[in-house]
């Protein structure tokens, strides 16, 4: 097979290519295209300019909502990975039979609808939510908190919720692929839990890590529907941006600019997280 | 040539029926929930023949984009408000309807037979056929006396408790009127920095945004509110179907009227059931049924409670869609 | 004596791995535990360890019980079976990683690297990769990794069974020779009874959970204590046998291939009339070529199959007192036969009483 590939080989990797092409090269073309166009009389106008990127980098208030969700995206990374870490660590340290049980248990609410989700979380979070009708009763509290919803923290503590499993899963996923000998070894030469973790487990786990941060920082940053839901006059994300744009002020161009824009993010965070999934020593390894 | 014979046979058994009662076509409807239900579809279908097939919008925007994507071929029949008509016509989208082939024309109230927008000329492009407003949702409990002034969702004793539609026409139509501007829906530059401005105080007072009817109701609960800028009367019947005690109330300075009337597209193929179809929810009971199951206003009987048509600004065509929704993004996305 | 395991039981999952064990670890030996699989030897190393923990019993460091000890509280290194290498570390970091953890600083650790490095023989390869390097470099890695903490004992758990036959002779030989220059007690684990016997100053012989047998690789070999170390311990010719009577220094045994004399041990606890077996070493039987063999322990015998084995051949005799009874005959080179063979195949065999020994013949 030196150098040479067969005609089916060929027609496979065609087909992928043009599937690949149609399904993800050519929307996003489609976006590119409508970025430089701009609305005129509730039409679009097709000619090439660039005055969406113009008011994009230019209106502040559009400036701060970027800064804004990128913040939100990282602080929610950072949370969940370090929730991720501990959830996956504790899995992990049952008993092997378990794993896979404990594997569904985090993926099953993957399977729920997102809104579902979203709903179940704020009516958690209600002022005649679960939480606050708890914390009531427990007499903690005298009258329902209403700070819980409608704002950034409500925005972050959801995306935290919901896009959890996509920290723990990747994270357990390879750190059940450290073997055991490996942890022993360390012990054995005179590490302490913590040493194990930061000398072995972590650099072993990097690629789940960085696939974790990657799919998370990917999600918070782009979703809209969370914000919308539970972020109230002062959530308001780059996701929530576009959204509206598309929907409620029906200016597809200038959403298509924001859209744009939250690729190139989203490719960047993609590039970084690909960088650490494969540490050098794996490279070198290759 | 079994294909050409079935057509003529079927051509037959048509030209045999008695031709105004059955005419066995097609009417596209596009519109928005609560004006074509199963209620009165299903008695249509039976005593026209005509199949009614019937896609649903949620906003006004889509409505227009798809319309303009078609050239109206897609639909026969849409439901529009009086702001849009200019819109419409311009871009050729609907044509008027044939007033001899609507003899139920004579049941619409008096208020209703003769409004400006949806006519031009001797040309009728629209029939009206519910109206409402837009106006306050407040819980009895918290305002013993509703409130009077729009600024309730400013004031924060009381817009602490209030939601708000994300809306960009309502909000600034509304805000614009209690900022005392002559033509709310014809802004200066300079009118809409004050609105942005309002808006933003606002947006920093009140506890949230909803979107859309359901929404609202559930934002309703989750919230804890006490104050609406609401969608409609009907909101105040699926909120007291969930235990809210609540009333609604139009403001001295007045509120946002719609009034929504069938308009026929462009591109309809079956004009004559779109006709019979336009005639028979003019006729009889179909308006109050309406009322009875939305609680919007109907245009063929008079509604009790829905007195207050007279203190409304009937929805107007306005200097710029495009404006307001950048106006109003820029409310949302400014801290 | 550096480590004493007391009574040691271990039990796991209602299954009895260990029962009762006892065994001294002395100071400075290569001790090698050795049993088929399944009979506990590597228990006895994760015991030691830290990896496991023993059910009862003690675990006595320099007489201090240590037995409660996390694994890396003990002074005790382990060489695993795969080596268990960090694969994301360099072979430098792996070998410093017991310094480095401790908070040596980072000249002195660059140092002792090179020198643990230097010491198994791949000096300029700390940069590389375990991944890069053979089975031979990394068992080597593991070794200058287990060997930089100056450990009390090395626990080396089968280290060679991943590597072929001639690296595996290599590193038998480097790994005795690591041990003797470093002075450090070695406890090695393998169920290749010649690995053992190359290696070891003691061997102790594990089966079912127990010790069979403790001492060094001769007198595992050839004094056997039960009939499991007898086979378990080389090849073996086997002959079910009774103590007759014993004079002085000679046991008598009557068998089917007649009376036959074998030489009295100090700790043979035999009474006439014991049921025995007698083993006697293929190498050690004698074919008689010349007719000058000695008159006691003769056996005449038909030779029913030969094998060249290159060095040696491997004759098998069958016996006409005794059906279905086969021994092998080690013989240096083939020329030896047609001589040693009478009419129609005849041989005279033959084995000196020092060389043959007695174990029960009921027991394990």
């Amino acid at each position: 097979m030196s150098g040479r590939f067969s005609g089916a080989t060929l027609a496979k990797s065609a087909l992928a290519v043009a599937i690949l092409g149609v399904l993800i090269v050519l929307p996003l073309a489609v976006f590119l295209a409508h970025s430089f166009y701009r609305m005129e009389d509730r039409e679009i106008v097709r000619a090439f300019s660039f005055a969406n990127y113009a008011e994009l980098a230019s209106n502040p208030a559009y400036r701060s909502v970027f800064v804004q969700t990128l913040w939100l995206a990282l602080q929610v990374t950072f949370i969940n990975t370090v929730v991720g870490w501990i959830v996956a660590r504790a899995m992990w340290r049952r008993r092997q039979r378990l794993h896979f049980a404990l594997i569904l248990a985090v993926a099953v609410p993957l399977l729920l609808s997102y809104v579902i989700k979203i709903y179940a979380v704020r009516m958690f979070l209600g002022v005649n939510g679960l939480l606050n009708s708890t914390l009531t009763s427990l007499g903690i509290i005298d009258e329902p908190l209403g700070f819980l919803l409608f704002n950034m923290a409500a925005v972050r503590i959801t995306l935290c919720v919901v896009l959890l499993p996509y920290s723990i899963l990747p994270i357990f996923l390879t750190l059940e692929r450290v073997p055991s000998r490996l942890v022993q070894a360390a012990e054995d030469l005179g590490a302490s839990a913590t040493q194990v973790f930061w000398t072995v487990l972590f650099p072993l786990a990097l690629p789940g890590t960085a696939m974790a941060t990657t799919l998370t920082f990917v999600f918070a940053a782009g979703d809209f529907l969370i914000p919308e839901l539970v972020g109230g006059p002062n959530g308001f994300t780059l996701g929530r941006l576009i959204f509206t744009q598309f929907g409620l002020a029906y200016n597809w161009p200038f959403g298509a600019a924001l859209a744009v824009l939250l690729v190139v993010v989203t490719l960047t965070a993609v590039v970084l997280g690909q960088r650490l999934a494969q540490p050098r020593w794996q490279r070198q390894n290759a | 040539m079994r294909k050409l014979k079935s057509i003529a046979l079927a051509g037959l058994i048509v030209a045999t029926l008695p031709a105004a009662a059955h005419s066995a076509g097609t009417v596209r409807i596009f519109t928005f929930e609560g004006y074509a239900d199963e209620e009165w579809v299903g008695p249509f279908e039976a005593s026209t023949g005509c199949q009614v097939n019937v896609t649903y919008t949620g906003s006004v925007d889509e409505l227009f984009a798809k319309m303009i994507a078609s050239k109206g071929a897609d639909y026969d029949l849409i439901s529009i408000d009086t702001s849009l008509f200019p819109q419409y016509i311009d871009k050729g989208l609907i044509v008027p309807f044939d007033a001899q082939n609507i003899p139920n024309l004579k049941n619409l109230l008096p208020e209703f037979a003769d409004v400006a927008e949806v006519m031009a000329g001797e040309s009728r492009f629209g029939i009206p056929i519910a109206w409402g407003s837009i106006g306050l949702i407040y819980d009895k409990a918290v305002f013993p006396e509703p409130p009077t002034s729009w600024n309730a969702l400013w004031d924060p004793a009381t817009a602490s408790k209030a939601i708000v539609l994300d809306d960009a026409n309502n909000n600034i139509v509304n805000t614009a009127t209690l900022l005392g501007f002559e033509d709310p829906y014809n802004l200066s530059l300079e009118q809409f920095e004050q609105v942005k401005q309002k808006l933003i105080e606002q947006k920093r007072s009140i506890l949230s945004y909803y979107a859309g009817f359901e929404d609202g109701v559930n934002v309703w609960e989750s919230s804890g509110a006490s104050l609406m800028f609401s969608m409609g009367e009907s909101q105040v019947i699926s909120l007291a179907e969930r235990g809210y005690d609540v009333g609604y109330a139009i403001p001295q300075e007045g509120a946002i009227g719609w009034l929504d009337t069938w308009a026929l597209s462009t591109g309809a193929q079956d004009v004559e059931c779109a006709h019979q179809w336009v005639d028979y929810v003019l006729a009889g009971d179909v308006g109050p049924m309406m009322t009875t199951a939305h609680g919007y206003g109907n245009t063929t009987q008079s509604n009790d409670g829905l007195d207050y048509a007279d203190r409304l600004n009937w929805l107007r065509p306005v200097e710029s869609l495009e404006m307001r929704a950048q106006v109003w993004s820029e409310v949302k996305a400014s801290q | 004596m550096v480590l004493r395991l007391d009574r040691v039981t271990k039990v796991y999952n209602q299954f009895t791995v260990l029962q009762e064990l006892s065994l001294d670890v002395r100071r400075g030996e290569f001790l090698t535990i050795l049993g088929p699989s399944g009979s506990g030897k590597t228990t006895v190393l994760q015991l030691i360890a830290g990896i496991a923990q023993h059910t009862s019993g003690r675990l006595l460091f320099n007489g201090k019980d240590i037995g409660r000890l996390p694994a890396s509280q003990r002074p005790f290194n382990t060489v695993f079976q795969d080596y268990a290498l960090f694969p994301h570390m360099t072979v430098a970091d792996n070998v410093g990683y017991g310094p480095r953890i401790k908070g040596m600083n980072r000249r002195d650790l660059l140092s002792l690297v090179e020198q643990a490095l230097e010491h198994v023989e791949l000096g300029g390869m700390g940069k590389r990769y375990p991944a890069q390097l053979s089975g031979g470099q990394r068992q080597r890695v593991a070794l200058a990794r287990a060997l930089i903490n100056k450990p009390s004992i090395v626990l080396l758990d089968e280290p060679l069974s991943a590597l072929d036959a001639v690296l595996r002779r290599q590193m038998q030989v480097f790994l005795k020779a690591a041990q003797r220059s470093s002075g450090v007690t070695f406890v090695f684990v393998t169920h290749d009874q010649e690995e053992a016997v190359a290696m070891s100053d003691r061997i102790c012989v594990m089966n079912g959970g127990r010790v069979e047998q403790l001492g060094t690789p001769a007198q595992i070999y050839h004094e056997p204590s039960n009939r499991f170390v007898s086979s378990f311990m080389g090849e073996t010719n086997a002959l079910s046998a009774i103590v007759w009577s014993i004079d002085n220094d000679r046991v008598v045994l009557r068998s089917a291939l007649g009376d036959l004399i074998a030489y009295k041990r100090p700790y043979y606890a035999f009474v006439p009339g014991a049921e025995v077996l007698l083993n006697v070493r293929p190498e050690s039987v004698q074919l008689d070529v010349s007719g000058g063999a000695p008159n006691t322990n003769r056996l005449v015998a038909k030779v029913v199959d030969r094998a060249f084995l290159g060095p040696n051949s491997k004759l098998t005799l069958a016996f006409p007192q005794a059906q279905n009874l086969h021994w092998d005959v080690r013989t240096l080179g083939n020329h030896e036969l047609p001589a040693a063979a009478g009419k129609a195949g005849e041989v005279t065999a033959w084995f000196r009483p020092e060389d043959c020994a007695l174990v029960p013949a009921s027991g394990s």
